[in-house]
């Protein structure tokens, strides 16, 4: 090739990459939420006239721009790649791959959010549970990163100091009893793509929890329902090359005719959300999802003993396999609750229940959704 | 904007290519004009005006020093005047918060701090109007009577915000006749795309390892290396990256920049390392401080004396913090001391010059990089000589830390090949390789074929990061 035709087609090249791109970018259809990535994706900015002399036009643009570049996902997967297999990047976004295993790395203790989760639960225990004579069991999911970091070279921390970190901020720590969840787990507990535990392996844990109040665990037996394959959370966030795998929930007749209230929407619901299967999340299959309040009750027992959960997305998945040995669940994520819940008296914390606090390292260590107004409220 | 932008490569360069070469050549200059006003108005609103009075400033005091030229008194005080204005603008706008924090810690005071940014490109178009009020001053240049094309040359895109800095006599033909052909516009987009990779290939790689040392509490000396060796090489594949791209695209208009890098780190001597490290800023110092205040053609005591006034003005160029400052003024007593002590014998001693020159570069950027450390509410936290003392002392194993950590080894395995890749990169290696294979014939062949493919990867993958990264502003920008 003569230099006069290398600059022809190199101009040609540029042009016609740069050009297509251009058309693209007008052309395609915008979207509004990532699947990979869960999340919205950026608008088209607003324009005022104040807006544009702020620059706010400009910087909304740019993420417009970067948010829905044609071919997104394929580009990330493609960046995925290259820093991991080009530059030999040991993680990408902080993601990596290990043993078919996406995990997070993470090696740093945000002691501050620990805190700050641990003011809103002092704060709960304070105002509805001090003088309850509750039964209380702590207990704290490690990250799947926590059982793979050593083996496949990344960065963790301590489980064992930061479980005694937290559990030392709670007032009510001397009066509570513990659940070691990390000795009932391994990596193979949790799904290769998602950042969750699987429902079916995590009957152990179920069983330890409710025998730390005294209680005998109830389950008559399941039947694993395989619907089908999903790519988890870890997949889109990651952009690393992975495959489907099968997401199993556990169902029994006990299951089945439990009655299932979300606090705040009238219809009743089944103990699984299987059309959230198809949705954005195949993980809300259980309990829907974020939710603020769910009661469940439990005709088939009638012993009337009931149980609160104080949880985080992992208890959507545990929270079902509790239901037998009690005659009502509770299940309450506050990241999701407004304080009225507690002023109104929206939920009555039965003298004598139950109480399980179960929130995953990944929720206390990064999660600043938990809302502080709980902590002043009257 | 960034050039590094999907907004910029995908919607302001198109059209912005599509406009140029559509128009006849008489409207080319008024499409760089808009285009570029546009350019920096996207980043900055109302700074726009400023950049276009300042503009106006230089081409009015241009033409009134022309008129003048005669009159050596009144064109001297035009002169003078037109650099007084055009640096109150620089020194109101960069330097005012920096005196008046200063003047309260020397005296206590309360004096209160003007409310203002920094206007994207300010050191850079100021130096530029500058140096054509004194080129035209000099009789170095021709005034130019039309404003579009005096403020084309002030706030061409390519290099308005982060340089390379442009003389006028350098572009002075060029604004009124340039060759557009497929060898200039090859040549231009080969080396935009090869700036562009290296600032999101290499640089901003290399610019998560430093800000997750900063965010970080871990301390190791294997960490502070890390850190410093890769601040180094994120600011030179960051800098030079840009001027890459500005040169490339200035070609692609036509343009024919001069060379602002010249691979600074197979430098033996500082003073060869400011030959080779951002020429356009040294030879602009050179050629409008150094010789007027008289160069090495002095006595000595004066000649050391110039060589710590632009060095100082070097560093308060960069930033208005102390740092910046020690910065320069650490340079300028290396360059005198090799000027008058031991540059000789280091050009006799490569492998000995070449470690001497590793520890200067490392620890004079951990000096660039050790900018005063405020919370959210502007409360000073650490100051950059604290920082500085900080990092330095890390480097060196200052307050029994260990040697090594597991975050340390933890990021030296995740990033050593980027960093081994842009140590090669930082060398004439590739350049020559490729200057070798163009000797031969298959050699040559090899490269025209290689070189669109190369393009087309290489954007793509750059175009791969821009879809996965989010904002990620160019060093530069606080100048």
């Amino acid at each position: 090739m003569t230099n006069r035709l290398k600059d022809i087609v190199t101009s040609i090249v540029f042009i016609a990459i740069i050009g297509v791109m251009f058309i693209l970018c007008l052309a395609m259809p915008k979207k509004s939420m990532s699947e990979s990535e869960r999340r919205p994706l950026a608008a088209f900015p607003d324009m005022t006239w104040e807006r544009i002399k702020s620059a706010a036009v400009m910087s909304d643009f740019s993420k417009y721009a970067s948010d829905q570049i044609p071919l997104r996902d394929e580009f990330r997967g493609i960046k995925g790649i290259v820093n991991n297999y080009v530059l030999l990047r040991s993680d990408n976004n902080g993601f990596y791959k290990h043993g078919g295993f996406i995990a997070k790395s993470s090696g740093t203790v945000n002691e501050k959010n620990v805190g700050h989760v641990t003011s809103v639960l002092n704060a709960v225990y304070n105002k509805v549970l001090k003088d309850g004579a509750h039964n209380i069991t702590v207990a704290v999911i490690p990250d799947k990163n926590h059982y793979l970091y050593k083996g496949s070279g990344h960065m963790g921390y301590d489980f064992e100091k930061f479980e005694e970190l937290y559990t030392n901020k709670l007032v009510f720590n001397d009066k509570a009893n513990k659940v070691d969840v990390e000795a009932l787990l391994e990596s193979g507990d949790y799904y290769f793509t998602d950042t969750h535990w699987r429902q079916e392996k995590i009957l152990d844990v179920a069983k330890a929890l409710v025998e730390s109040f005294g209680k005998e665990y109830l389950q008559s037996g399941y039947d694993t329902v395989n619907l089908g394959g999903f790519k988890g959370v870890y997949a889109g966030q990651s952009a690393l090359p992975c495959k489907e795998e099968e997401l199993y929930y556990l169902t029994n007749d006990t299951l089945e005719n439990c009655k299932v209230q979300i606090v705040g929407d009238k219809n009743e619901k089944q103990i699984y959300f299987l059309d959230e299967f198809d949705g954005l999340d195949p993980y809300n299959v259980f309990l829907g999802g974020p939710q603020g309040i769910i009661i469940i009750e439990n005709p088939a027992n009638t012993s009337g003993e009931e149980l609160f959960v104080f949880r985080d997305s992992f208890g959507s998945s545990l929270s079902p396999l509790l239901v037998e040995s009690y005659s009502k669940v509770t299940v309450l994520d506050l990241r999701n609750i407004t304080t009225s819940f507690l002023t109104q008296g929206l939920v009555d914390f039965k003298e004598g229940s139950d109480v399980l606090f179960i929130l995953s390292a990944l929720a206390l260590n990064e999660d600043n959704s938990f809302d502080s107004s709980i902590v002043t409220a009257k | 904007m960034l050039f590094s932008s999907v907004e910029f490569l995908y919607y302001f360069l198109p059209i912005t290519l599509i406009l140029y070469f559509a128009v006849p050549f008489r409207f080319k200059n008024l499409v760089l004009l808009v285009s570029s006003l546009f350019f920096y108005f996207y980043g900055e609103p109302v700074y726009m005006l400023l950049m276009l009075g300042t503009s106006l400033y230089a081409y009015i005091f241009g033409l009134l020093i022309r008129r003048f030229r005669r009159h050596k008194i009144l064109s001297k005080l035009l002169l003078v005047l037109s650099v007084a204005g055009e640096l109150a603008a620089l020194g109101v706008f960069k330097y005012s918060n920096f005196f008046i924090e200063n003047i309260n810690a020397l005296i206590g005071g309360n004096l209160k701090l003007l409310e203002l940014t920094l206007p994207i490109g300010i050191s850079f178009y100021t130096f530029q109007t500058l140096s054509y009020t004194v080129d035209v001053y000099r009789g170095e240049a021709k005034v130019q009577k039309s404003f579009i094309k005096l403020a084309t040359y002030v706030t061409l895109f390519p290099q308005l915000i982060a340089g390379p800095i442009v003389r006028y006599t350098t572009v002075e033909e060029e604004l009124t006749k340039r060759t557009h052909s497929f060898e200039n516009f090859s040549y231009g987009a080969t080396r935009f795309i090869i700036g562009l990779s290296k600032k999101i290939l290499i640089a901003n790689v290399l610019g998560e390892l430093v800000s997750d040392f900063k965010a970080s509490d871990d301390q190791s000396v294997l960490y502070f290396w890390l850190y410093a060796i890769s601040y180094s090489l994120h600011i030179y594949f960051d800098f030079s990256g840009y001027s890459d791209m500005a040169i490339g695209l200035g070609r692609i208009f036509g343009f024919n920049f001069l060379e602002n890098f010249n691979y600074p780190f197979i430098s033996k001597t500082a003073t060869e390392f400011w030959r080779r490290w951002h020429m356009s800023l040294g030879s602009w110092f050179r050629d409008y401080v150094y010789i007027p205040l008289g160069g090495n053609r002095t006595s000595k005591s004066r000649h050391i004396f110039n060589i710590l006034v632009v060095w100082a003005l070097t560093g308060i160029w960069h930033g208005a913090d102390w740092n910046f400052i020690l910065w320069g003024l650490m340079f300028a007593v290396i360059l005198a001391l090799e000027k008058f002590i031991y540059g000789k014998k280091l050009d006799k001693i490569p492998v000995l010059s070449h470690i001497y020159m590793f520890i200067i570069i490392v620890i004079s950027f951990v000096i660039f990089d050790a900018t005063s450390v405020y919370d959210k509410d502007g409360i000073l936290l650490a100051s950059s000589f604290d920082v500085i003392a900080q990092r330095l002392g890390g480097m060196f194993g200052a307050g029994d830390i260990p040697l090594v950590s597991n975050e340390a080894l933890y990021y030296l395995k995740s990033y050593g090949f980027v960093i081994i890749l842009a140590i090669f990169g930082s060398t004439p290696l590739v350049k020559n390789a490729v200057e070798k294979m163009k000797a031969h014939n298959i050699g040559a062949k090899a490269v025209n074929i290689l070189t669109p493919v190369c393009v087309a990867v290489l954007l793509l993958v750059v175009t791969a990061y821009l879809a996965d990264g989010s904002f990620n502003p160019f060093l530069y920008f606080r100048f």
